[in-house]
């Protein structure tokens, strides 16, 4: 009698503890959806400024627009080169 | 008392068990079912569009990336007033009043009033607050140079089916590895339409396109569309190209034509301003051929630079036509380099008849004329030889300096560039490296096509074509200092039956440093007017470009 008392105590036990955890795991998933769209917004919104900051960047190093710039700020293509050392011989004359 | 006991006991247990095995049953055995039930009433199926590759320059530079952009929609059944909605939008969309109130008329739930705005006119359009009015985001092709490069790149429209297409150049021929692939994504969301599941089951697996590493470089590319603009222009022309490629590995550094066409808004342009004409398109070469048939007969030991030309004292008839040098000058007993020099026809003929038909098909084959080059363009066409059958002598002896035989203009490079590269031809080839979005990079290897002549033989033919420079007709406009190597070309344009005297398709080909080649470049001017010659024409706008090349590869001048 005291034994099966003892079983039948420790099945009702673990019951409640699993029926509790059920009820606080739950409760704190539903609130998860919530986050989850926040978080999604937030990715949303940086990967949006991201592609928004590479296009101006693509924009203002291409070829095209540096040399409108460079002609608007008085750059001159350069017409001949100076050369500081010339390559060595490999034989000389006497 | 104890049966009770076991009664009661027993009771519960089978109370346990038939509630298991029940929860078993919707769990495990209907759990399909169950699922598709709950996804039908809470799931949203999401396409999940790939991110289609980019296309890089040899530094890094996406010279096609991608933009957002954002698909403006509108609800007809909640726009209240639609000519005053239609009035305010239309300067923002770039559409006129009367197209977008038909469409805010129609008795649709969903109407797209432009498939492609900027965020600044998206921030402007939302700032209105506009009841109906929507934006659903999206990325676009998008092209940071312009209309650099605009045929070797070819653009990005549609295929039947609505979804993005590549089309020419290399837009269209690595389109499935620029596209990428769709997934599809169920997600389940609750009754205010929040997600309250944080995993997103695949039902088709994805992946964004590949980017691919091109060996052309930018700078070079930029030089070639400038120079080649600015000298069609100038020689008053109908366009023209500009090929650059290194000798050493086919790779290709630049491809530069004109007329060319904005990828950005390929619509407002002609199906024909698409086409690449450096694979595409086919011409007479002219003396920029005399290269290869020279160094034919200089490898097959019939001549060296020293042997003397036994019929070049005038024009030569042959099967009832007369070869003529193109200046009616001509110089008895003058050697091949003279020959050369000169770009004297009637010494070339000289060599053709050396040669005899059968040995010169046979050249010509191994330097790849009449073959595709395999170069990674969509568009290339074969430009292939008649048989030998159909030659007759005046054909041999017009083939011996590039009339009456035709080739696109990457072939006659690529043939050319074995010259360059010790005799051995290298595969043309635009993309180095294909990366996959997961890191992983696809190196394509140069590939050797072939050796049509010996070391020795192009060493030689090396040193015809720096005299040819030095001392040609070309050699006022060479930078100083350089040793080049190269070849003026003015080939007639074939008309109905005839050749036109006063139209012409001006070449200049040839490499630097002579010694050690950085690049092979053949500049093509199509119908100068200024000036019908290679040497007025394509030679300056060569040597202004290998000038800037050379400088900006650091070479130092050796003269």
């Amino acid at each position: 009698m005291k034994k099966s008392f003892f079983v039948l105590s420790i099945l009702l036990v673990i019951i409640v503890v699993l029926t509790i955890t059920r009820a606080v795991v739950s409760n704190s998933l539903a609130t998860s959806g919530v986050d989850l769209n926040k978080l999604s917004a937030e990715v949303d919104s940086y990967q949006r400024e991201s592609a928004l900051l590479e296009e101006k960047i693509l924009n203002e190093s291409s070829f095209t627009n540096l040399k409108e710039e460079a002609g608007r700020q008085g750059y001159e293509t350069m017409s001949s080169q100076i050369v500081l050392s010339a390559p060595l011989p490999m034989a000389y004359n006497k | 008392m104890r049966w009770r006991y076991r009664f009661v006991l027993s009771f519960y247990f089978f109370c346990f068990l038939a509630t298991i095995l029940r929860l078993a049953h919707w769990q495990i055995v209907e759990a399909d079912t169950l699922s598709q039930v709950g996804e039908s009433q809470y799931g949203r199926s999401i396409t999940l569009t790939p991110r289609r590759g980019e296309i890089m320059t040899s530094d890094g530079f996406p010279i096609a990336a991608n933009k957002l952009a954002y698909l403006v929609f509108a609800n007809p059944k909640e726009v209240k007033d639609i000519q005053t909605v239609s009035t305010i939008l239309s300067p923002l969309l770039n559409a006129d009043t009367a197209s977008l109130s038909s469409l805010l008329s129609l008795n649709r739930f969903w109407v797209a009033l432009n498939p492609s705005v900027s965020h600044e006119i998206k921030q402007q359009v939302e700032r209105l607050k506009i009841p109906g009015v929507g934006f659903e985001e999206q990325y676009v092709r998008y092209y940071p140079e312009a209309s650099v490069a605009a045929q070797l790149l070819g653009f990005v429209g549609k295929d039947e089916t609505g979804n993005n297409q590549g089309y020419f150049g290399l837009e269209g021929f690595y389109d499935r590895q620029l596209r990428g692939r769709v997934a599809r994504a169920v997600q389940i969301h609750d009754a205010l339409g929040r997600p309250i599941l944080a995993r997103m089951d695949e039902t088709g697996g994805g992946d964004d396109g590949r980017n691919l590493i091109l060996n052309v470089d930018r700078a070079i590319q930029f030089m070639a569309d400038e120079e080649l603009k600015k000298g069609v222009e100038k020689y008053g022309a109908q366009g023209g190209m500009v090929l650059v490629m290194n000798p050493k590995t086919g790779g290709i550094l630049a491809i530069a034509s004109q007329p060319t066409f904005d990828p950005r808004k390929y619509w407002e342009f002609e199906e024909k301003d698409y086409i690449n004409p450096s694979v595409s398109s086919t011409y007479e070469p002219g003396s920029t051929f005399k290269p290869l048939v020279m160094s034919s007969a200089i490898d097959a030991g019939l001549v060296t630079p020293k042997t003397k030309c036994t019929i070049c004292d005038g024009p030569i008839p042959i099967g009832g036509y007369e070869i003529r040098t193109w200046n009616d000058k001509y110089h008895p007993d003058e050697t091949m380099m003279e020959t050369i020099q000169f770009s004297d026809n009637t010494g070339m003929v000289f060599v053709g008849q050396k040669l005899g038909l059968k040995l010169l098909l046979s050249y010509l084959n191994k330097f790849g004329i009449g073959e595709m080059t395999g170069v990674d363009l969509q568009g290339e066409i074969p430009s292939p030889l008649r048989d030998s059958e159909s030659w007759y002598p005046i054909d041999l002896a017009t083939a011996s300096f590039g009339q009456g035989i035709s080739v696109t203009p990457l072939q006659l490079l690529s043939a050319f560039s074995a010259i360059a590269n010790e005799g051995v031809r290298m595969e043309p080839h635009v993309v180095n490296k294909i990366e996959t979005q997961n890191g992983k990079v696809i190196t394509i290897n140069p590939k050797e096509l072939g050796r049509p002549i010996s070391g020795a033989a192009a060493k030689v033919m090396t040193e015809i074509l720096v005299n040819a420079v030095d001392k040609g007709e070309a050699k006022f406009a060479k930078p100083k200092g350089y040793r080049i190597a190269g070849k003026t070309g003015t080939a007639q344009i074939p008309i109905g039956g005839h050749y036109d005297p006063n139209k012409t398709i001006a070449s200049f080909i040839g490499f630097a440093p002579a010694d050690d080649p950085k690049f092979v470049m053949l500049v093509v001017i199509d119908r100068p007017t200024s000036s019908i010659f290679g040497s007025e024409t394509a030679a300056p706008i060569f040597f202004t470009i290998a000038k800037k090349m050379l400088l900006y590869y650091g070479v130092t001048p050796t003269q």
